[in-house]
């Protein structure tokens, strides 16, 4: 006898379901299928998926108002802070007037800062438009992210990647295909479990921002401080903002 | 009683929904009681329901990607159901630690007509509950996949998409923790309390 069988003989009377049961649960697959809906409605009270839970929209004022561009989402320059500050202050007028974002489907819950909007969709995606004149807040973005059910690591002033780095991250984003190349579409469905969505953004001494996106093993990875000058193996990069 | 589709392997089952989408319920028949009795084991029987169905739902939507050289399904499955049960997890938490405080485990007790009549548990249960409580998301997914789960080593590390050196390195730390939280107690005694 060993651990592994002591955790094994808990809950061990949790029996199959009855087969009444799991014929209902058959007839729900079929029926979706047979309707091309394979979305979940929710049957169990008080139960709700995450990235559907309402939440007020969040308006907060950032200190940092910087310029971007960058290797992987690259920004234009800006003349300065003032320049930066009103370009801040114009994508979130955007943002709240739907110009930019156009969320694919239906809308369940919207946050809105001054560095970034994330919607939340009906069909359990999220739409990132990041601001290109404003630094992210690492603990906010990543907080928000993680009520969407997107396991991510947002870091400024570095950047975390595994080497070699996890395969799937155009399955995982959703480059735009429009003009505006500063909104992605995050699937948390497609990332691999024990993943997580590496995102660093960088100021760099031009005056120009920098940002990289990444798959990352949770339980194998390393933070630098240095920027990324070329992708790491194994993963696939994109620019956003172009060159 | 046999149908002409007993024979084939869950990956000829998937290979065939992608022109039938009617035949990936075989593939629900196979396995939905499993995983049903996996996810009731998680996150308890009022969410079971659902999850197993979000599970089969998403897989359903993913078959186009299966690896059809992989002819059992299973792992593919549960590391689908891992990521919906994901979703859930401060449910689960929540679950155990009331096991490990009170002793009364609420995922058992839609069954505790069925099991016996400890719906109380024993200080083991409460013990391990504690651990699983205790123990970070991703090392909790790997033990409960091979404790709960009977999947092997390598099975784990298809189910997660990950290498199975991650898979030893992870259930190693969950098992270095069960055994200190059980430290100085004997082993076999305890699984006579816990099986009895």
């Amino acid at each position: 006898m060993n651990d592994i069988d002591l955790v094994a003989g808990l809950r061990a009377g949790v029996p199959e379901p009855a087969s009444a049961r799991l014929a209902a649960g058959r007839a729900r697959l079929t029926a979706a299928i047979g309707a091309g809906n394979t979305r979940v409605t929710t049957r169990s009270p008080g139960i709700r998926p995450v990235s559907g839970r309402l939440r007020a929209a969040t308006w907060r004022a950032q200190p940092e108002a910087v310029v971007a561009t960058g290797l992987v989402w690259r920004r234009r320059r800006l003349a300065g802070l003032l320049v930066a500050g009103a370009a801040a202050v114009t994508a979130a007028i955007l943002a709240v007037s739907g110009v930019i974002g156009p969320a694919p489907g239906r809308s369940t819950a919207t946050v809105r800062t001054v560095a970034f909007t994330l919607v939340s969709h009906a069909n359990d995606t999220a739409t990132l438009t990041i601001n290109p004149g404003v630094l992210v807040e690492p603990g906010t973005l990543q907080s928000d992210l993680a009520q969407d059910g997107i396991a991510a690591k947002v870091t400024v002033g570095s950047f975390c990647s595994s080497d070699p780095a996890l395969p799937d991250l155009l399955r995982v984003v959703s480059l735009p295909t429009g003009g505006n190349r500063s909104t992605i579409t995050i699937n948390p469905a497609a990332m691999p479990a024990g993943a997580e969505l590496s995102f660093g953004e960088f100021q760099l001494s031009s005056g120009t921002q920098q940002a990289a996106i990444e798959l990352i093993d949770a339980d194998s990875y390393t933070c630098s401080s240095s920027l990324p000058t070329a992708p790491p193996p194994g993963s696939e990069t994109f620019d956003l903002f172009g060159s | 009683m046999t149908t002409p589709h007993d024979d084939e392997t869950d990956a000829a089952v998937i290979s065939r929904s992608r022109c039938e989408p009617e035949a990936f319920a075989l593939l629900y028949d196979r396995h939905a009681g499993a995983i049903h009795r996996y996810v009731s084991r998680r996150l308890g029987d009022a969410l079971a329901d659902d999850v197993v169905a979000e599970c089969f739902l998403a897989a359903f939507g993913r078959r186009d990607h299966y690896d059809l050289s992989r002819t059992d399904a299973r792992p593919w499955l549960y590391g689908i159901a891992a990521r919906v049960i994901g979703k859930h997890r401060r449910s689960e938490v929540r679950l155990l630690r009331a096991l490990a405080r009170t002793g009364s485990d609420p995922a058992a007790e839609d069954h505790a007509d069925r099991v016996d009549s400890r719906v109380t548990a024993s200080a083991v249960h409460r013990q391990l509950a504690a651990v699983l409580a205790g123990l970070p998301d991703r090392d909790r997914e790997v033990l409960l996949l091979i404790a709960w789960a009977d999947l092997s080593y390598a099975e784990v590390a298809e189910a997660l998409a990950i290498p199975v050196g991650t898979v030893r390195s992870r259930l190693s730390r969950a098992r270095r923790r069960t055994r200190a939280a059980l430290a100085g107690q004997d082993l076999t005694f305890l699984a006579e309390e816990l099986y009895t």
